[in-house]
């Protein structure tokens, strides 16, 4: 409990004015200030614009003139721009599930108690902690067609002479990617189902344990669904940020071979920045918003029927 | 016997599957360590076990990173720039926070489900009317652009995150303390952010895990080699064209990512109490 | 009913800052402050800046910024140089050009005159000097740099892929280095039998339709034609595809499917290829760390085909940006880069590796020191880039930077009949070029 002090009684002028700003209203507004003012300079005016590029005809070094939803009526008609919608689906929901499973997997196994426990939580967490556009360079080098050491293991095992094509091949080099982000993506995933696991009172195991429930029946009715929450926030998380990735495609594959991993943000950055139709560009980009939108929105139903 | 019986079980049930985990989390990093002390001879041979060191051990790399690029200035510029946006993104989160948990006024629901959506937009798209914006500023290339520029995404997040812990704090505690005649920002400084460290700790580490690896910003608002941050240094000296050094690579994504392993190690326990309440009341 | 919908909309000229202000009161201020606001600190510095990129031979960047200081010593102006990697250099001119402010002088890659030609400064009075100093351009730097009559930056350089191969192990397996396309199917063949495949990368890097561009406009196939008529469905671009199938086939493994730029490198350097398309890179690293090696590599020209020989090339100028400062500083320090000994001083610490502009720079002493080095010099002659024979405008860019090319023959190797790549080839520049 916090030892409160005798509190000085200056002029009644400033105890009006104190108590005024006192009010919750008052001091809401205060409060939230400066994480508004930040949002409306650094992101409402930039999104602002981007929303512009994406309704004009900017190239770049130009902010364009308006031309409605030309940009998107070309984009549905852009074979590559369709394909990057799928393999953004794709990648974007096979790595969430991936993460999601691996990483409710892992947390199970790391809340048990054993030795070395500390040392194999912080070692989990290294792939996060690595800057990713570094480590994606190390993954390329593992990827190399040539020096690749996945496939000099499958060759020394005599499993295979020619060992994968990780980046050469549409299946392979899908798979590749999802593989890196799932890499990277893991110990967020589990070091935050770790915390929810962690918080789950002990006593409801128990009473189910005396009501003879098994571990599949423990983890079905009451972990999972303690769990709801927490997993809900991080696979929104993960789920834009995995969206919209960019640096793992674009360091290993450039949304190669024959285009099978283009995603949005890397056509975006090939339209918009490389070829200058900086307003195409945007509108690609801004085909992310909606559908995160919609992300978010369902989460915090499910969250908000939940609290309730 | 029973004793015996209780290792092994443990043995199959906790260590044997935390081995597939452990090396696919690990082997990565240890690979991209042992290339980093590897001589180029060796590294582009295709008859060398690509395991461990058979040429012996070469510390050229680390020599060439350290004495022949800017990296450590880049580090220390990685520190300042993280350091700054991170404390000023947790100041600005904590007040939001508090304002949006505990406190009634109009909009606040609006508020909180902005700061939410502001999340979601990609750098991407941002990016380049940000650049406009930071040239507006005056802060072109300089750090500051890039201590002005990271809360967008850090306070967001890091709000997110607190608020979540502070509705695991009972309110009880607060309204005590206001009934012994203190203000409201005497609570929030005396009473709740005491109690919220956990907390504050974990969205501290994420945020500075956040700042330390982006690499749009960095890249797009800075182009002195002085003022570069780390990742973005360390690419722009050492793939050149069509050459990749690989060797000094591997030693900058190992060197510039042991500052933030021994922040979490040494901060894991706060990390995992702070998200343990944040995260299940987000 | 779009028709109409489209020139009402053209009628309207609606502006951004009229946009601004429908969508929201308080950002459209702030647009319009950003507008008129330039960048003060960098107005301020009043220092001369060029942004370029990096080069592998560090020596060059070094020189660059030796000359830089000279420069500075010289005349007073303090000038810096950035170098950093193309790929990121190509985000950060995008910025600058957006934002209108940032260097002063910008390295200008490929087709970058065109694409940014509302904010590059007119230098036809420089080029026209220089020329007049050091006789007449390349045409390379000519397809580059002028854009509607107009040279908006001045020839730098280019890099010329050439054959990279291996005398020792062509003589093991009887082959004999090519001159002609033709043979070289045949020639793979009984290089990848001896075990040392050749190679060039068939992926989405630029290494790949740097080379596929080549054998494409040597078998007299093309994007577009002069007049940007979309003419990639053609017998001669089926005859490449053809031709880049056999040697596939015959002479390579899958990986260059996924090469990278690097790729090629490295296979050379592995000791396992036996040949290669590339610039003076391979030998030149290989110099400095593998000694033994590089007196096992040998360069030759580049290949002719049936439409004669054609190349493409990796070319830089100089830009000055339009909103920059000190315009006339950077004309002065071009001019001072261009003089005799500076430039011949950066050819020579670039190694050989950058191909002179300016014919009377190639007879520098850097290739008769290393006879090595002489199978680059008459590419320049033979050298497009990106659109060729059309000019090098947007849409030439974006076709290159979407692998298109790239991309039709990679398909037609792995399977796809040679007709169904060529069509989607088309359909996607098609729509390019119409967009």
């Amino acid at each position: 409990m916090a030892s409160v002090t005798a509190i000085e009684r200056p002029g009644a002028t400033w105890q009006r004015l104190r108590q005024r700003l006192e009010g919750e209203t008052a001091m809401g507004y205060m409060l939230v200030t400066p994480a508004m003012l930040l949002i409306l300079c650094l992101v409402v005016y930039p999104f602002m614009m981007a929303v512009w590029l994406s309704v004009s005809d900017a190239r770049v070094g130009n902010w364009g003139q308006f031309i409605g939803f030309g940009n998107y009526v070309y984009l549905f008609g852009d074979e590559l721009f369709l394909r990057s919608i799928r393999n953004t689906f794709l990648f974007t929901f096979s790595s969430v599930a991936l993460k999601l499973v691996l990483g409710l997997g892992l947390a199970l196994l790391l809340n048990k108690e054993f030795v070395g426990q500390r040392f194999v939580r912080g070692a989990i967490l290294l792939p996060w902690v690595i800057p990713a556009a570094l480590s994606t360079i190390g993954w390329m080098w593992m990827f190399d067609p040539l020096f690749s050491v996945f496939n000099w293991t499958l060759r020394e095992l005599g499993l295979s002479e020619d060992g994968v094509p990780w980046l050469g091949r549409p299946g392979w080099a899908m798979f590749s990617v999802i593989l890196v982000n799932t890499w990277r993506g893991l110990p967020f995933f589990a070091i935050c189902f770790l915390a929810g696991l962690v918080s789950i009172p002990k006593e409801l195991y128990e009473a189910a344990e005396i009501d003879g429930a098994g571990p599949i029946a423990k983890f079905w009715y009451i972990t999972l669904p303690m769990l709801k929450p927490v997993m809900f926030i991080v696979i929104l998380f993960s789920a834009v940020l995995t969206f919209s990735n960019f640096e793992i495609i674009y360091i290993l594959t450039q949304g190669g071979p024959v285009n099978s991993t283009h995603v949005f943000a890397t056509l975006a950055h090939t339209v918009g920045l490389i070829s200058g139709n900086l307003g195409r560009g945007a509108a690609i980009s801004m085909f992310m918003f909606p559908v995160l939108l919609l992300v978010v929105f369902i989460t915090l139903g499910v969250l908000r029927k939940d609290d309730s | 016997m029973n004793q015996a019986r209780q290792l092994i079980r443990k043995a199959l049930g906790t260590y044997l599957p935390l081995v597939p985990f452990l090396i696919f989390a690990l082997f990565p990093v240890v690979w991209m360590l042992i290339s980093s002390f590897k001589s180029d001879r060796e590294l582009y041979d295709l008859s060398a076990t690509p395991f461990w060191i058979s040429k012996g051990i070469v510390l050229a790399h680390y020599r060439e990173l350290f004495f022949e690029t800017s990296f450590v200035t880049w580090i220390s510029n990685s520190f300042q720039v993280s350091i700054l946006a991170t404390a000023i993104s947790l100041v600005i989160s904590v007040f939001a926070a508090y304002a949006l948990v505990r406190l009634r006024f109009p909009g606040a629901a609006v508020f909180a489900v902005a700061i939410f959506v502001t999340y979601l937009v990609p750098h991407a798209l941002l990016f380049l009317p940000m650049n406009q914006v930071v040239n507006f500023l005056g802060l072109a290339d300089s750090r500051w652009a890039l201590v002005v520029t990271y809360p967008t995404f850090l306070v967001p997040f890091s709000t997110w995150l607190i608020m979540g812990y502070l509705k695991s704090i009972p309110k009880e505690i607060e309204e005590a303390a206001l009934i012994d005649g203190c203000s409201r920002i005497q609570v929030l400084f005396k009473v709740v952010i005491p109690i919220a460290i956990p907390g504050i700790m974990c969205a501290t580490l994420f945020s500075f895990t956040l700042c330390w690896n982006e690499f749009l910003y960095a890249l797009t608002f800075i182009s002195s080699t002085t003022e570069k941050m780390a990742p973005v240094g360390v690419i722009a000296e050492l793939i050149r064209g069509d050459i990749y050094f690989w060797g000094a690579l591997m030693a900058g994504a190992i060197t510039a990512s042991l500052p933030i392993v021994f922040v979490y190690v040494f901060f894991l326990d706060y990390f995992m109490s702070g998200l343990t309440s944040g995260a299940t009341k987000g | 009913m779009t028709q109409k919908g489209k020139s009402k909309t053209r009628s309207i000229k609606l502006n951004k800052r009229q946009f601004m202000g429908v969508m929201a009161g308080a950002p459209a201020g702030m647009a319009a402050i950003l507008k008129s606001g330039t960048a003060p600190a960098l107005a301020a510095k009043g220092e001369l800046t060029y942004l370029g990129r990096n080069w592998f031979i560090k020596e060059f960047d070094a020189e660059l910024k030796k000359q830089g200081a000279a420069f500075a010593k010289k005349t007073g102006i303090k000038t810096r140089i950035d170098t950093i990697h193309h790929k990121e250099k190509r985000v950060k001119v995008a910025a600058e050009a957006q934002a209108k402010a940032g260097h002063d002088i910008i390295l200008l890659r490929g087709a970058e005159a065109h694409l940014y030609q509302n904010d590059l400064a007119d230098v036809s009075d420089l080029a026209a000097e220089i020329a007049k100093e050091h006789g007449d351009w390349f045409g390379f730097g000519k397809q580059a740099n002028i854009v509607n009559g107009r040279w908006l930056g001045i020839p730098w350089g280019a890099w010329a892929f050439v054959q990279v191969y291996r005398p020792d192990y062509f003589k093991a397996a009887g082959a004999a280095p090519p001159k002609d396309w033709r043979e070289v199917p045949a020639m793979g063949e009984k290089l990848k039998k001896s075990g040392h495949p050749i190679g060039f990368a068939i992926s989405q890097t630029n290494d790949s339709f740097d080379t596929l561009y080549a054998i494409l406009w040597s078998f007299g196939g093309s994007t577009v034609d002069k007049n940007k008529i979309v003419t990639i469905n053609s017998p001669q671009t089926a005859e490449a595809i053809e031709l880049v199938k056999e040697c596939y086939s015959k002479g390579m493994t899958e990986e260059v499917l996924a090469w990278g730029d690097g790729s090629n490198n490295q296979f050379m350097h592995s000791g396992k290829g036996s040949w290669t398309l590339n610039p003076l890179s391979i030998y030149i690293v290989a110099q400095r760390k593998f000694p033994e090696l590089a007196e096992k590599f040998e360069h030759l020209p580049g290949l002719t085909g049936p439409a004669g020989r054609h190349e493409y090339g990796v070319v830089y100028g100089l830009g000055i940006w339009k909103f920059s400062k000190h315009i006339e500083a950077a004309k002065d320090f071009i001019r001072f880069h261009f003089e005799n000994a500076n430039f011949r001083a950066g050819m020579q610490a670039a190694g050989g590796y950058n191909l002179s502009p300016l014919p009377a720079f190639t007879d520098h002493k850097v290739f008769r020191e290393d006879p090595k080095k002489m199978a680059t010099l008459d590419s320049p002659k033979y050298m497009h880039i990106d659109g060729w024979p059309a000019e090098a405008d947007r849409h030439a860019t974006e076709v290159s930077h979407r692998y298109v090319v790239p991309i039709m023959f990679a398909k037609a190797v792995t399977g796809t009949p040679v007709k169904q790549a060529m069509e989607d080839a088309e359909r996607d520049i098609k729509k390019i070029y119409a967009g």
